[in-house]
């Protein structure tokens, strides 16, 4: 390694590690202050989160799903035939086993994971943070536990959403394409249906949905008072988000072989 | 209310004062910096380097971050740009400390938000407006005024200023701390802070102690 480099990389290093501890101490952090929620004004913003986040988010998640069902269909037939065995397998294992949490998770990071890290950042540049402490309103119970709860309620549904989509609207056009029986399909897919997936599927996109608001929250909540912090914190918080979705999926993918 | 003792930071430092229940004081100091640096100490967001600070009879620095939070809940602060959240209608932000630590409603505080606009003589139709507003929308006495809307909704037992009165003309001026007078007049108990760059509003709105901050020379 170049000399000149080693401080650069250890910094990096340190600095990197420091984050992740961040967002793992503002995750455990959300956990704890979950009693804020009984405040209405509290729950009021986890609904809009749950707005933003999940129910304005049905439109894309749906056209992903039902694109995303028809590739895997048409290549698997491509290349293996269009026997309904095959194709249910195939998506069985790409959409509700990888594809679904995974794709779900970053149509949430691309439409809210950034607008929640340069909203947090933008008002803390405003100095609005600091005008919520001044009123005795706690940021974390304010800002951050609605957005993760938020955010981590909205992925889990929309998997779910991506993963019906996926199934049912990618054997529905299959089954226009190749003549085979819709309900053959479904009768199909129901046998071969993997419960463990779906619990898999399930823990899995309650973590994504973690990662993402913690990370963006983090981002954002800690980003310098300059202007020019607001684009950085959010890029930063974009691509350190992408590292840690697709390192904890690969870890997934491993561990349930 | 507020107890300073032989209090100072890197630059400035101040006489030992206490601010006693139903007073107003002022501290005029012209360096906008300075001024936020004193309100950051007194409420404990920083340290100070020598001294000690109570609020309410507490320490809040040293105070455990609930405990902190729950006397700044009977602390209502204006800051100099009004400190409104930007992303809720004024009408959200002049309720929100209130809805939050007590939980009041919308309905609960209309009557009382239009009778205090009513009293320096906004329209209905104009308090209408205003209240759907967001903030960015607002001029620098818009947001003041929203920001004493919310302290006569929340009712604090003790109201701080930052620059309530600094950059407008003479009228605004006046309206705002008429607003401020008949705050601290609803409850004997009340106290308030006013800090100020311009002297001259300080002085003619204001009546009470004066807290002068001392510069330190650097050695």
């Amino acid at each position: 390694m170049n000399k000149a480099e080693s401080p650069t990389l250890q910094s990096f290093a340190s600095h990197l590690f420091k984050d992740v501890i961040g967002y793992g101490a503002l995750a455990a952090s959300s956990v704890a202050h979950l009693g804020c929620l009984r405040s209405p004004v509290v729950r009021r913003i986890l609904y809009k989160q749950i707005y933003f986040t999940g129910i304005e988010a049905l439109f894309p998640v749906s056209m992903a799903g039902l694109l995303v069902g028809l590739a895997v269909i048409s290549q698997m037939s491509e290349v293996l035939g269009s026997g309904v065995a095959l194709n249910v397998r195939a998506i069985k294992l790409l959409v509700v086993r990888e594809l679904g949490t995974l794709l779900t998770a970053l149509i949430v990071l691309a439409r809210s994971g950034s607008a929640v890290a340069s909203e947090l950042a933008s008002m803390k540049q405003r100095g609005e943070i600091r005008a919520l402490y001044l009123m005795g309103i706690d940021p974390e119970d304010y800002l951050i536990v609605p957005r993760v709860l938020g955010v981590c309620i909205s992925v889990f549904v929309l998997t779910f959403y991506f993963q019906f989509m996926a199934t049912i609207g990618g054997m529905v056009v299959a089954s226009a394409i190749y003549q085979v029986s819709f309900v053959n399909y479904i009768a199909a897919f129901s046998a071969a249906l993997d419960w463990n997936a779906v619990l898999v599927s399930m823990a899995k996109s309650i973590l994504y949905g973690g990662i993402i608001a913690s990370v963006c929250c983090h981002h954002g909540i800690y980003a310098g008072h300059a202007a020019a912090m607001i684009p950085r914190s959010t890029e930063t918080a974009m691509i350190r988000t992408l590292g840690l979705l697709f390192l904890t999926d690969a870890a997934f993918a491993i561990l349930t072989v | 209310m507020i107890a300073l003792e032989h209090l100072a930071m890197d630059h400035w430092k101040i006489p030992s004062f206490n601010l006693q229940t139903g007073e107003v004081a002022t501290m005029f100091s012209e360096s906008e910096e300075v001024q936020t640096q004193f309100l950051d100490t007194l409420l404990g967001l920083r340290e100070p380097c020598a001294g000690t600070v109570t609020v309410l009879g507490r320490n809040l620095y040293h105070e455990r971050e609930a405990s902190r939070i729950a006397v700044l809940a009977r602390v209502g602060t204006v800051p100099e740009n009004g400190g409104l959240i930007s992303n809720l209608p004024v009408c959200e932000n002049v309720l929100l400390p209130a809805a939050y630590h007590h939980g009041s409603t919308a309905s609960a505080c209309e009557s009382t938000v239009v009778a205090t606009l009513q009293s320096i003589g906004m329209s209905d139709e104009d308090a209408m407006h205003l209240m759907v507003q967001l903030p960015d929308n607002l001029t620098l006495f818009e947001k003041r005024l929203v920001a004493l809307l919310r302290l006569r909704v929340q009712e604090p037992l003790l109201c701080i200023y930052q620059s309530l009165f600094d950059d407008l003309d003479h009228t605004a001026a006046a309206q705002l701390a008429q607003l401020a007078d008949d705050l601290q007049k609803r409850d004997a108990r009340r106290a308030s802070l006013f800090t100020g760059r311009e002297e001259e509003p300080l002085a003619e709105f204001c009546t009470g102690p004066r807290l002068t901050l001392e510069s330190i020379e650097s050695p």
